[in-house]
C-alpha cells in the first residue's frame, strides 16, 4: 500500500516536473554562453517603447556553423583562421593567423584583408580594430589586435581583396 | 482549479515538504558553477606586468609612491593629495556624487581597487597605465591644482624625497635656477603655466616631464598594490566549487542566491560586469542622464583621442614599453557609434563602501541602480546598449541583495593604508 502512495506520488511528480519545469533549470541552458539569458531580450521593440525598432536575433541559430575553415561567399577563396590563442577566452588581447587560398588549394599571397565583426544579439561591433600586421608568406596573414569583452555570439567578418578577386567571409565563434 | 490541478498543486506542496536533500535555489548546473567561478576571485590572475613602467614591482618606488600618495604638498594649495578624494577607509573613493579638490571636478571618484589590472583608466579612458594617470590629477587645476615645475621642485627640495628617488631612478636633476625652471609652468590650459611652458628650453622641459614621469611611476608602483580580496560571495563560490552545501547554506540567503541567479541570467549583468573583478574594463552606453552637457560626455569617444595624442602614452618617450607591448594602445577603436556616450565599466566590488554611483554620481544607491536598470531608459548621448529588463519587486531585491555580498577587505597589508612612517 505504502510503495503504491509513492508510485503515485511519484507519477504525479513526473507529470508536475514536465508541465512546469521549476523556473533555474529553464533559465540556464548554457550551450551558447549567454544565449539563453538573451531570449528576454528579443520582445518585439514596440514592447520596449523608447526603442527603436530593433531586427536582432534574440538567440543563437540552432545549427550556427562555427566551422575554423570555410569558402567565402561567392567561393572565390577557402579560408582558414586560427587563434593563437587556445582556447579563445574574453578580454584578453590576442592575434589570429588566416591562411588564404584558392579553391584549387594555391596559397593566395598579398591580399588586402579588412576585419570587422561584433555581437548580431547586441548589434554592436568588435571592441578593438584589429588589423593585419605582417604577411606571413605563403598565403598567411598574421592579424593582431583581437579581445573579445562578453560571452556569447561572435561574428568575425573579412573582406579579402586580392588584387582579381573580392569576396567576404564570416566565421562564427562562441565565447563562455 | 480542476482536479487534476489540484491534486497536482497538492502533491508538489507534498514533495516540496517532504523532499529531503538541497532545497532547489543550492543546485547550480556545470554551466553555472564555470561562470561562477570565472567572477571569483579565485580566478584573479597574478598582477600583470606593466611593461611601460619598468619600476613597476620595485618595492622602494612603491614606498616612494606611497609616500606622495598621501602627500598634500603636491598640490597648488597644499591641502590636496590623491588620498583626499580615495581615501582608502572608503574603499579608495570620497563618498560625494562629484569630486571636491581645489575646485569643482566633474566627475566621480571611483574607486583604484584593482585597476592595475585594467588597460584603460577614467571614465572615458584618456589614459593607457598607471603611471601616466596619476598625472592627469596632479595638473589639473580642479584637483591638486599644481605644475610639473612645481613637483620637480618639491621633490629636489626635501632631502628624503631626493634621497629616494635617486636610489630608484637617476640623479635628480637640480631644478633650482629660476631662469631656466620657472616656479608654475606646465603644458596645460592655464594661460600663465602655459606660456611660463613654452618660454623654457627643448631640453629643460624633458628634464621636467621625465622628472614628472617618474613620480607617476611610483605612484603607479603603489598603486598596484592595492587589490580586492575575498568577500562573502567568494566564499560562496567556493563551497560551491567544493560541493559543501552545508557552508553555501550558512553563507548564502535565497535572495542573495535568486540575486545572484538574475545577476548571470536574465539581468544580462554579466556581459559587462564579467570576470573575477566584475568588469571587462571596456567601455559601454548604458543611457544615464549627464548632469550638465560638458564636452567629457561624449565619453570613450573623446576619450580615445586624447590617449593617442598623450605624451605620456604607452608609445610616447617617457614610456619604458616595447611598440609591441602597446596592443591595447596601437589597436584601440577609434571609431564607431558605440563610443559616443560610453564610460568604463567600473568593477562591483566593495560597492557598499563606494556609494555614489556612476560617473557623475548620478545615483545614490543600490535600489536606485537596479530600479535604473530595469527601466534602461533611452540614451541622451548616443544609444544606450541596455533593454528594459521587466523584473519584479522581488526579483530587484534579490539582485540588490547579491550586490550587497560583493564587498570584502583588501588584499592589502595594512601598513599600505595610511601614509608611511
Ligand atoms: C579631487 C579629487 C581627486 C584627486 C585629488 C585625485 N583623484 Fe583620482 N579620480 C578622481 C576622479 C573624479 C576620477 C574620475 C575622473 C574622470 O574619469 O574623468 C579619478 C580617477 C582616478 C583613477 C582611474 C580609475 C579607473 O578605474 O579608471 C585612478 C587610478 C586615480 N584616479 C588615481 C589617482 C591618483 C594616483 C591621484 C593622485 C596623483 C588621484 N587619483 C587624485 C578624483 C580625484
Ligand atoms: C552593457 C554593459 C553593462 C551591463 C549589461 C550592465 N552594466 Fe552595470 N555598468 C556598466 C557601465 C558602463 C557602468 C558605468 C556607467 C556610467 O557611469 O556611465 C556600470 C555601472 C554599474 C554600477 C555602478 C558602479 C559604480 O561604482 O559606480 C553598478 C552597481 C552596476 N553597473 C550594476 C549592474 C547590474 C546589477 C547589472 C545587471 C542588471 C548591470 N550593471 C549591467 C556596464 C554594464
Ligand atoms: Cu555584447
Amino acid at each position: 500500500m505504502a510503495q503504491l502512495g509513492l508510485f503515485i506520488i511519484g507519477a504525479f511528480a513526473a507529470l508536475f516536473l514536465v508541465l512546469a519545469p521549476p523556473p533555474a533549470a529553464a533559465q540556464m541552458k548554457m550551450e551558447g554562453g549567454h544565449g539563453a539569458a538573451h531570449n528576454q531580450r528579443g520582445k518585439p521593440a514596440s514592447a520596449h517603447g523608447a526603442h527603436q525598432a530593433d531586427t536582432r536575433p534574440t538567440k543563437i541559430p540552432e545549427h550556427l556553423d562555427v566551422a575554423r575553415t570555410k569558402f567565402s561567399e561567392q567561393a572565390k577563396f577557402s579560408v582558414n583562421v586560427t587563434s593563437r590563442l587556445d582556447p579563445v577566452t574574453i578580454n584578453k588581447m590576442h592575434s589570429w593567423v588566416l591562411n588564404l587560398k584558392n579553391p584549387d588549394g594555391k596559397p593566395v599571397r598579398d591580399a588586402k584583408l579588412d576585419i570587422s565583426g561584433g555581437m548580431p544579439m547586441h548589434g554592436h561591433g568588435l571592441s578593438t580594430a584589429p588589423r593585419v600586421t605582417k604577411n606571413l608568406g605563403d598565403g598567411k596573414y598574421l592579424i593582431e589586435g583581437v579581445r573579445f569583452n562578453m560571452a556569447g555570439w561572435w561574428e568575425l567578418k573579412i573582406v579579402i581583396d586580392s588584387g582579381h578577386h573580392k569576396d567576404n567571409v564570416t566565421f562564427n565563434l562562441i565565447l563562455k | 482549479m480542476g482536479r487534476i490541478e489540484f491534486a497536482i498543486a497538492f502533491l508538489s506542496i507534498l514533495i516540496a515538504v517532504v523532499a529531503p536533500g538541497p532545497s532547489h535555489a543550492q543546485t547550480w548546473t556545470a554551466a553555472e558553477r564555470s561562470i561562477l567561478r570565472s567572477l571569483w576571485i579565485g580566478s584573479l590572475p597574478q598582477l600583470p606586468k606593466d611593461s611601460s613602467n619598468q619600476v613597476a614591482d620595485n618595492t622602494e618606488a612603491a614606498k616612494l609612491g606611497q609616500k606622495l600618495f598621501f602627500d598634500m604638498r603636491f598640490s597648488g594649495n597644499k591641502k590636496i593629495a590623491c588620498s583626499s578624494c580615495h581615501k582608502p577607509e572608503k574603499g579608495f573613493a570620497d563618498g560625494l556624487p562629484l569630486a571636491q579638490g581645489m575646485g569643482a571636478v566633474p566627475r566621480h571618484t571611483p574607486t583604484i581597487i584593482g585597476t592595475a589590472y585594467s588597460p584603460w583608466f577614467f571614465w572615458d579612458g584618456r589614459k593607457d597605465s598607471q603611471w601616466s594617470q596619476a598625472l592627469g590629477p596632479m595638473e589639473s587645476p580642479v584637483e591638486h591644482g599644481g605644475t610639473r615645475t612645481e613637483f620637480a621642485k618639491i621633490l629636489y627640495s626635501n632631502q628624503a624625497y631626493r634621497k629616494s628617488y635617486e636610489a630608484i631612478f637617476d640623479e635628480l636633476r637640480d631644478t633650482t635656477d629660476e631662469s631656466r625652471f620657472p616656479n608654475i609652468a606646465a603644458p596645460i590650459d592655464d594661460p600663465q603655466s602655459r606660456a611660463a611652458w613654452d618660454a623654457m628650453k627643448e631640453g629643460d622641459r624633458q628634464i621636467v616631464s621625465r622628472i614628472y614621469s617618474n613620480i607617476g611611476k611610483a605612484i603607479a608602483a603603489y598603486e598596484r598594490l592595492i587589490i580586492p580580496g575575498p568577500s562573502r560571495f567568494d566564499q560562496y563560490v567556493e563551497a560551491v566549487l567544493n560541493g559543501d552545501q552545508a557552508t553555501q547554506k550558512e553563507l548564502f540567503t535565497d535572495d542573495e542566491i535568486g540575486g545572484l541567479r538574475l545577476f548571470i541570467g536574465k539581468g544580462n549583468c554579466i556581459e559587462c560586469h564579467n570576470g573575477p573583478l566584475f568588469t571587462n574594463n571596456d567601455f559601454h552606453n548604458t543611457g544615464l542622464t549627464p548632469r550638465t552637457d560638458a564636452p567629457g560626455n561624449s565619453g570613450r569617444a573623446a576619450g580615445v583621442k586624447s590617449v593617442q595624442a598623450d605624451e605620456f602614452n604607452c608609445l610616447g618617450p617617457f614610456s619604458d614599453a616595447e611598440d609591441a607591448d602597446c596592443g591595447e594602445l596601437k589597436f584601440a577603436k577609434l571609431s564607431g557609434a558605440e563610443l559616443i556616450g560610453s564610460f568604463k565599466t567600473p568593477t562591483l566590488r566593495n560597492l557598499g563602501k563606494t556609494a555614489p554611483y556612476m560617473h557623475e554620481g548620478q545615483l545614490s544607491t543600490l535600489s536606485a541602480v537596479v530600479d535604473f536598470y530595469n527601466r534602461a531608459p533611452k540614451a541622451k548621448i548616443g544609444r544606450s546598449e541596455l533593454k528594459p529588463l521587466r523584473l519584479t519587486e522581488t526579483e530587484l531585491f534579490r539582485l540588490k541583495r547579491f550586490l550587497m555580498t560583493l564587498d570584502g577587505p583588501l588584499m592589502v597589508p595594512q601598513a599600505l593604508m595610511s601614509p608611511p612612517r
